[in-house]
């Protein structure tokens, strides 16, 4: 077991541990069990097994109301019989606060999130983001040990769950709170986080920061989910393929590889160049993505065709059909053996280092 | 076209459903003889108040009004509050057995309450409670048990459960959930089964007429009942018809003030959307 700060959590089989004041995500595919893991945190769900700590308390057999937590639901469930402000004042009535204190906590809030004007209305009378905001401020308006935020953006369209997105970090960011945020988008787990658990089908699958979930993603799965457009993998079925891709001594450690199982080669859109170099390939389709062109390319290597996407900038003409000439950045190239990733460089240091 | 037909049905509907009562209110207002004619007259001939006198004359109107009153307003507001926490309680709380006690409840529902007459009577001779309203009051609220919890079941059901879980998130006790969240939304579905509990309690006749035998402790459906007129040969029916009307005269009124305050589409804002 690792411990980190304070707050320590354990779900299921699969452990981990939330810093103080840190803002993690559970990130998954929807079903794979990162909003019951929130649940069974919250005590809305019972763990069969295993120990939940808060603050490194045991809290298994606490009832949700007694672990002092808050929620911020996908669907935001605000009481829609008060307005408002009692909407967001109702955790600080429960803990009997004076009035005067509420008042002046929710108006802080309402302030804080720009709904001042709005303390009176009914939720049925508010906008979606409106609702979200509202949810949030009746999290935000008490201290609890941690904040779970289930999808919170899920509902809200385009525009407004980036804006918000912003606004979420920015807010949990200056109330220095401990956050578990749920969400199936990988880009708000990215941008958000100060790390990421990937779960799938309720196991854990890599724990860790953004950036190293990106760039040293553990497995496949990972691999694929983190990421858009998705990184580009594709299996080794000849060695003799690979001689334009990898160094030779990479080619060796990849041979030796291949008699262990199946090998496979994953490289990001970004790390493929573009202009030069030793492949090439046709251009099968173009999708402008603004700045960039994503173009997929049908890449011939020896006997193997596959297909990558890389990406071009707009500035550049590019038609379907034309021939490219392309080169992986090497260093960059991730290495699969049976779904999992493997490092190659390091054996390779190894044996350098032994041989010198 | 279509239309014609559907107003044509709803006119044929609301005349099958208001003509006896056009036939009550008119016969409350004219002599006997008249009333009782044959061919009967649907149209207003002559008009008295000696059948409204006369009730107020023949029975102590007033004292089975109280009656019944305290009898059915207790009654309404225990199997309410009763009901609704049960309701809450299998709607929300999952444990073991909450469909079954369902079921069971309407197994209970369906019990006819005649056969329990003999039995209630023995015991409430025993416990010294006849001609009390407690001997009305205590078979009332199991009786319309069933039929609210079932109903309350179905609505509470359809509220969120993440309002539920939002409350007991934010610091509630599972009662407070219930009283300050899921109670307050339920009032539509609530309000709707206690008239339909007050009406049923008020109406009650067998039980009211069993257990009451004292004339002070008599309910008014009862009490109607015993308007006998001065003369054995002449039966009363312009009283009876006036007592009739008068009894059903509070119930009209709860129904009318309690339609203003069922405020459907209260959940509307709830969740998203």
């Amino acid at each position: 077991m690792k411990r980190f700060g304070k707050s320590v959590i354990a779900v299921n089989k699969a452990n981990f541990f939330v810093d103080d004041d840190e803002f993690v995500s559970l990130l998954g595919p929807s079903g794979c069990g990162k909003t019951t893991t929130l649940r069974l945190i919250a005590g809305l769900e019972r763990a069969d097994e295993g120990e939940i700590l808060i603050r490194n308390k045991v809290v298994n057999a606490l009832s949700p109301s007694e672990r002092d937590v808050a929620m911020v639901f996908q669907s935001y469930a605000l009481y829609p019989h008060m307005n408002v402000f009692r909407n967001i004042a109702i955790p600080l009535e429960i803990r009997k606060m004076p009035k005067s204190e509420i008042k002046e906590r929710v108006e802080s809030i309402a302030e804080m999130l720009g709904i001042s004007e709005l303390l009176n209305r009914k939720p049925r009378e508010l906008s979606g983001g409106q609702r979200q905001r509202v949810a949030i401020g009746r999290a935000l308006v008490r201290q609890p040990n941690l904040f779970l935020l289930d999808e919170p953006l899920a509902n809200l369209d385009a525009i407004l769950r980036h804006r918000m997105r912003g606004e979420l970090k920015a807010l949990f960011h200056h109330i220095n709170g401990t956050t578990v945020y749920v969400t199936h988008d990988q880009e708000e787990a990215v941008a958000m986080s100060d790390r990421i658990i990937v779960m799938n089908s309720g196991v854990i699958q890599q724990i860790g920061a953004p950036e190293e979930v990106y760039k040293r993603p553990v497995n496949k799965f990972v691999a694929l989910f983190v990421g858009t457009p998705q990184m580009n993998i594709f299996e080794v079925k000849d060695i003799k393929s690979m001689k334009s891709v990898l160094s030779s001594q990479k080619l060796s450690a990849v041979e030796k590889l291949m008699h262990e199982g199946r090998v496979e080669i994953g490289i990001r859109p970004e790390n493929i160049l573009f202009g030069k170099g030793p492949l090439s390939g046709e251009v099968s389709l173009i999708e402008p993505m603004g700045a960039n062109l994503l173009v997929s390319v049908k890449l011939l290597l020896d006997s193997d065709t596959i297909n990558v996407k890389l990406f071009v900038s707009n500035t550049m003409e590019v038609r379907e059909g034309e021939i490219l000439k392309l080169s992986f950045k090497e260093s960059e190239i991730l290495f699969f053996l049976n779904e999992k990733r493997v490092e190659i460089e390091s054996q390779d240091q190894q044996n350098s280092d032994r041989e010198a | 076209m279509k239309r014609f037909f559907l107003y044509l049905g709803v006119a044929f509907m609301i005349f099958y459903c208001l003509f006896p009562l056009y036939f009550l209110l008119l016969g409350s207002f004219e002599p006997t003889n008249v009333s009782y004619s044959s061919p009967p007259i649907l149209y207003p001939v002559a008009f008295t108040l000696s059948n409204y006198i006369g009730v107020f004359k023949d029975i102590p109107l007033s004292t089975y009004i109280m009656n019944s009153t305290i009898v059915s307003l207790s009654a309404t507001a225990i199997v309410v509050f009763i009901g609704a926490m049960s309701a809450f309680a299998i709607a929300k709380i999952k444990f073991r057995g909450s469909g079954i006690l369902l079921n069971l409840l309407l197994i209970f529902g369906f019990f006819p309450g005649a056969i329990m007459i003999f039995p209630l009577y023995k015991m409430f001779a025993d416990l010294h409670i006849l001609n009390n309203y407690l001997s009305l009051i205590l078979p009332y609220i199991s009786m319309n048990i069933p039929l609210t919890v079932w109903v309350l079941t179905t609505y509470f059901e359809q509220i969120p459960i993440e309002l539920y879980e939002a409350a007991r998130v934010d610091g509630m006790s599972r009662f407070q959930a219930f009283y300050k969240i899921i109670f307050p939304l339920g009032i539509p579905a609530v309000s709707t089964v206690a008239i339909l509990d007050f009406i049923a309690c008020w109406n009650e006749f067998i039980l009211a007429l069993t257990f009451m035998t004292k004339k002070s402790m008599r309910t008014i459906t009862v009490g109607i009942s015993m308007i006998s007129g001065r003369f054995s040969y002449q039966y009363p029916w312009g009283e009876i018809i006036a007592g009739a009307l008068l009894v059903t005269v509070p119930l009209v009124v709860i129904i009318f003030i309690a339609q203003e305050k069922i405020i459907s589409g209260l959940t509307a804002g709830a969740i998203k959307g």
